[in-house]
This record gives C-alpha cells, sequence and structure tokens, in this order.
C-alpha cells in the first residue's frame, strides 16, 4: 500500500497533478465503477431472492384485522346511539367508549405497514438461486449441453485451424502470406450474425446442405431443430478465432529446428508431434480458450439457428431476464457461466502449461 | 502453385488442396448469402432462383425502423469512443510510466483485461443490474458502459504497444530545459501517441458498432443495428437482410484493404527512412573526420 503511494507521488512529480489526476480518476471508473463493482453486485444479487410465499397469509390477516376493525366500529356506533338517548349514563358509556377507540387506532396504525408487505415482497438471503439451478434437470441438462458443445467447437476448430495456421507460418512464401492472412482478416471482421445467418440459409429445409444430400440420393436432414445446426453455426462463426493466436505462435519457430529434424530422419508426424505443436501451446491454448468462451457464452448463434427444441444456456438466462423478471436467478446462473469459465481457463493453464501473462499477452 | 519450404511432396500438395478447401469454406456462405440479395424470391434462398432485382436494396432505406437502430448504435459508437479511448490511454500511462510492483501491475492489468475475455453476455448483466440499483434501466447508456467494459481493454493494448517504444529521455530534457507538465504531455507525447489515438478511436467505434452480445443485455427496449438484423432473422426474414449483409461486408472488404494499403506505405516509409540513414552513416564512415598527426 505504501508503495503505491510512493509510485503514485513518484508520477505526480514527472507528470504533475493534472495529469495524474486523470490516470486515477479514469482507471478507477473503469476499474472499480465499469468492472470490479458490477461484477460484485451480480454475485450479490445471486445470493438473495424475494419471498413472496408469505403473502397469501398476510392477506388474510388484513382480511382479519378489517373484519375485527368494523366489528368494533359498530360496537362504538351501538354507543353513541346511546349516548343520544335522553336518559344516557353519558360518563359510563364514555367510559366504554374509548378502549374501544384505542383498539381501532391500533389497529389503523398496523394496516399500512402490513399493506406494504404484501406489495413489498421481503428479501431472503440464502443460496436458493442455486440451489434451484442444480436441482433443475432442465437447465442442468441445458448447461451439460452447453459445456459438451462448446468443447467440441474448440476442438474442431483447432484441429481446422492448425493445418493453415502452419502453412501460412511456414510453407508460404514471404510474398503470400500477408496476403493470405488479409483474406482471412475479411471474414474475421464480418459480423458472427451476418455469417450464422449465411448458415441459416444453407441448413434449411430446402437449403444447399439438403439439395446436395438429395443430389446424392440420401434424405433431407432437418439441421435447425436440432442441436447440429448451432454447432455447425459457432464453429463457422468462431474458427478464426483460434488461427491468429496459432499462427502468432508458429511464426516465432526457428525454421532451422525444422529441417534440422528432418535432416535428421524423422517424419512429419513426429516433427509436428514433437517439434511445432509443443512450440504453438501458448498461441493454441488462447485459442482454445477463446473459442471457448465465445461458443459458450453465444446467444446469437442459438437464437438464429437453434429451433424450438434447441433450447441453449445463454437463453436460459435470458429468459429469467427479460420474461420471468426474475433478476436474481438471471444472476445465479450467469455466475454458473463465470465459474465455468475460470474453470476453463485454469484447466486450460494446467493442460498447456502457460501462465495467466502469456494467456493476456495473445 | 506456392513452393513449400516447411513441408514437401506429398504433404506440401495435400496442405495446398486444404488450404482451398479451407477458403471456399470461409468464402463460400458469405457469397452464397450475398447472391440471395440478388433473388427476386420473398425468403432468402439460392435454390430457387426467381430472377435478379435490386429491389431488396431498396426496401433497405424505407426500413425506418433499420434506420432508428443505425442511429442509436453511431451514438453508441460515439459515446464508447469518447469513455473507452480516455480509460485505455490512463490505465496504458499507468501501466507502462508508474513505478509500481510487479505484483501490482499484474494484478490491475489482469482485471482490465478480464473484459475481454469474459463472455459478453456476462458484461452486459452485470451493467443492468448494476445501474438498476441507481434506478437506470436499460437503454442506449448502459449499453455504451457496458461495451466500454472491454473496448477500453482493446484501446489500452493500442496504446501499451505505443508507449513501450517511447523515449523517456525526451520527456525528461524538457522538464529540465524548464517546460511545464501540461507542455510536456501537449507537445511531446500527444504528438507521439498520435497514431494511436487514431486507431483507438476508430477501433473502438468499429467495435461498438458490430457489438452484439453485451449489448442485447444492456439495451432494456431500445433497438440497435445489430439487434434490428437479428430481431429481422428471427421474425419475418426477407432478403433485405441479405441486402444489409452485403453493404457491411463490401464496407469491410473496403475497410481491409485501405488497412493492408496504410500497413504497405508503412512498411515502405519505414524502410526507406532505413536506408536513408543507412547512407548516411556509410558517408561518413569513408570520410575520416580527424587525421592522426
Amino acid at each position: 500500500m505504501g508503495a503505491c503511494l510512493h509510485a503514485i507521488l513518484d508520477f505526480r512529480r514527472r507528470y504533475g497533478s493534472l495529469l495524474t489526476g486523470y490516470v486515477l480518476v479514469a482507471v478507477a471508473v473503469w476499474m472499480l465503477g465499469i468492472i470490479v463493482l458490477p461484477q460484485a453486485v451480480m454475485m450479490q444479487y445471486s445470493f438473495w431472492r424475494l419471498d413472496r410465499s408469505h403473502s397469501a397469509e398476510l392477506d388474510a390477516q388484513i382480511e382479519r384485522l378489517y373484519m375485527d376493525k368494523q366489528k368494533i366500529e359498530r360496537q362504538i356506533r351501538a354507543i353513541e346511539r346511546e349516548l343520544r338517548k335522553p336518559d344516557a349514563d353519558a360518563a359510563a358509556l364514555e367510559a366504554q367508549k374509548v378502549p374501544l377507540a384505542e383498539q381501532v387506532a391500533a389497529i389503523e396504525a398496523r394496516l399500512p405497514e402490513m399493506e406494504e408487505q404484501v406489495t413489498r415482497p421481503v428479501k431472503v438471503y440464502g443460496v436458493d438461486n442455486y440451489v434451484h439451478f442444480l436441482t433443475s434437470e432442465l437447465h442442468w441438462s441445458i448447461f451439460l449441453k452447453t459445456i459438451w458443445a462448446s468443447v467440441i467447437v474448440t476442438v474442431i476448430a483447432a484441429v481446422i485451424c492448425y493445418p493453415v495456421a502452419y502453412y501460412i507460418a511456414h510453407v508460404a512464401s514471404g510474398h503470400h502470406a500477408p496476403l493470405l492472412m488479409l483474406a482471412l482478416i475479411v471474414p474475421y471482421w464480418v459480423n458472427e450474425l451476418l455469417r450464422t445467418l449465411a448458415w441459416l440459409m444453407i441448413l434449411s429445409e430446402n437449403g444447399i446442405a439438403n439439395l446436395m444430400l438429395r443430389a446424392l440420393g440420401l434424405p433431407g436432414v432437418d439441421w435447425l431443430n436440432a442441436d447440429a445446426g448451432v454447432i455447425i453455426g459457432m464453429t463457422y462463426a468462431y474458427v478464426l478465432f483460434m488461427i491468429f493466436p496459432v499462427y502468432n505462435a508458429l511464426e516465432t519457430l526457428d525454421r532451422n529446428q525444422i529441417e534440422a529434424a528432418r535432416d535428421l530422419g524423422a517424419s512429419w508426424a513426429r516433427i509436428h508431434w514433437r517439434v511445432i505443436i509443443p512450440h504453438a501451446k501458448p498461441g493454441l491454448a488462447v485459442g482454445c480458450i477463446m473459442v471457448f468462451m465465445l461458443a459458450a457464452g453465444s446467444f446469437a448463434v442459438p437464437q438464429i439457428l437453434g429451433g424450438v427444441r434447441s433450447v441453449w444456456f445463454t437463453q436460459v438466462i435470458y429468459s429469467w431476464f427479460y420474461d420471468h423478471s426474475n433478476w436474481n436467478m438471471g444472476a445465479a446462473y450467469a455466475m454458473g457461466l463465470l465459474i465455468l469459465c475460470i474453470l476453463f481457463v485454469l484447466l486450460m493453464m494446467r493442460l498447456f502449461r502457460v501462465r495467466l501473462e502469456d494467456i493476456a499477452r495473445g | 502453385m506456392i513452393r513449400a519450404r516447411g513441408a514437401d511432396g506429398w504433404m506440401g500438395r495435400i496442405l495446398s488442396i486444404y488450404l482451398v478447401l479451407f477458403f471456399l469454406y470461409m468464402f463460400g456462405p458469405l457469397l452464397i448469402m450475398s447472391l440471395a440479395a440478388f433473388n427476386d424470391s420473398p425468403y432468402p434462398t439460392v435454390t430457387h432462383w426467381q430472377g435478379w432485382t435490386l429491389r431488396w436494396f431498396g426496401a433497405l432505406f424505407a426500413d425506418r425502423e433499420l434506420w432508428v437502430g443505425i442511429q442509436n448504435s453511431l451514438l453508441i459508437g460515439v459515446g464508447v469512443m469518447l469513455l473507452a479511448v480516455p480509460c485505455g490511454l490512463a490505465a496504458a500511462l499507468l501501466l507502462t510510466r508508474m513505478r509500481l510492483s510487479r505484483t501490482s501491475r499484474n494484478l490491475v492489468y489482469g482485471i482490465l483485461v478480464s473484459p475481454v475475455l469474459a463472455p459478453g453476455i456476462l458484461l452486459g448483466i452485470s451493467t443492468l443490474i448494476f445501474w438498476q440499483n441507481f434506478g437506470v434501466g436499460g437503454g442506449l447508456l448502459l449499453a455504451t458502459i457496458g461495451q466500454t467494459s472491454f473496448i477500453a481493454a482493446y484501446c489500452m493494448l493500442l496504446f501499451t504497444a505505443r508507449l513501450q517504444r517511447f523515449d523517456a529521455t525526451l520527456e525528461e530534457a524538457a522538464l529540465d530545459l524548464g517546460a511545464s507538465h501540461t507542455q510536456v504531455f501537449r507537445r511531446i507525447m500527444l504528438p507521439f501517441l498520435r497514431p494511436a489515438i487514431l486507431t483507438s478511436c476508430v477501433l473502438a467505434f468499429l467495435q461498438s458498432m458490430e457489438n452484439y452480445n453485451t449489448t442485447v443485455f444492456a439495451i432494456g427496449g431500445e433497438r440497435t443495428l445489430m439487434i434490428e438484423i437479428a430481431a429481422n432473422v428471427r421474425h419475418g426474414l426477407t432478403p433485405m437482410v441479405n441486402a444489409l449483409a452485403v453493404v457491411l461486408i463490401a464496407v469491410t472488404v473496403a475497410l481491409a484493404l485501405a488497412y493492408e494499403l496504410h500497413r504497405r506505405t508503412e512498411l515502405r516509409r519505414a524502410s526507406r527512412r532505413a536506408a536513408a540513414a543507412q547512407a548516411v552513416d556509410l558517408r561518413l564512415a569513408r570520410k575520416p573526420t580527424l587525421q592522426p598527426a
């Protein structure tokens, strides 16, 4: 803490108060106000829920109180009728009225608070939201499906991309490599929504995929009402996120190592397995993390390519917010997704033996 | 074809064929989607061709909701630019120029870069929940803030890359010569950062325009261009969306070409500068300055 203060003062000496103020305020606003606090509040939201279960009982209680009040008011009116009679015993009757009036006042004091409680439910803290998530068979199976599909997409992307990245890094000549990369940037920059729309056309009932199948004599497949369409769409949308990190990692490999291995008689399979792929590990780790995160958190692709029978976890989260207005449950489910992503990053770091700095730089 | 260097013989041939297939895989769907924009059919398709037409492009201009979406996207884009670039710059200055300990620097860097890795929907959700406590509902402002969380990180990375090559002795020399702090910043640091600032602005704007996941959770009931596209695709899909796709792809290709041209001119300028410097060195080496007595 003292070291931070020292660093800030040293910065102020070199750059002046104005710049120091700007730097500290801007970073604080971004780091705390936009990143940390919202995440903390989301986490806090996941640990409480609004309890409306007592409201039926409260309603009954309020009913009874109203009836009691009416009964007492009838008694008061009866006493007042007595008072108006000519031979009334005023003092005794007044004495009877006072406690009754007090009871009415007491009831009237309690009623507003109770009525407010019925319309404003009570915050209950606990892990109920998470319990609901973990015990809901439907949602849990959707969650598992999302994990499984994301893994499949990641593996397919890695397998497809590696030869391309290797080609551009080591096989293509110096002139062609930048052109090839440029050619890849164009679909990379085209928005995910539009690229998914392209597959909506291809995979539709009379789209190109079924056309080709039927030309081969095979029956058409209903891609869009099953999970297959979403997986195909996700692969196409995210495959390029794997190429660039892997290419960056492969580019730093000294070609002499490959030539040396070749000279020593290694087969190409061995060279890739023992020399090239180990060198590409940081790039592969970054690529796998990015593709998995994108697939697990993918919202547009399931929305467009998923059918009625194909519901995905991000859609479940969305419906908690916008269909059921249960932000607490939605926050808990979102935390589930966040925890999954963190676990995956840790797993990748362990598997590929890379440190956090390598990932962040890639 | 391309002479194989990291591969020979049959492996080189297989790789070349694989590359061709891969590029077909990448560009094929985009071509199909673009073709359907010209098909005179009420539903996007290329298999049932009903004649060439440009009417879907006309429909684009007539769609009011689309233009409202575009307007909102532009507003958010400018907002993100105005918020993300200063934040990214501040963070870059803090990380490169402040003498923090290694752990502090890694911690700050890790926190600031985490939104890039996190799924976009989580950023939208956390923004939505956080601001609800202040009575601010989903809308353009929240979408701007949500997008800034990760776009500022990209800006920060651009600025740190640029600042790594900054010569701090220039600043110290200016201070020694009596310049005030604001003068040093305005006359030395800012001009040096200008290319990075421009690139950051463009990058922030473009990333904001094309963002969907974070926006869809933070936007409440408003619409942006991307949300309009998604809504169109899910309800009442017509080739008008394909026409829009053609326009956006054309813009993307133009931007990519412009970027490549810019990169090549930069390279040529840099190599010319290096060659000129070398020539000067050679001339100085040939002419001895002092003759030993």
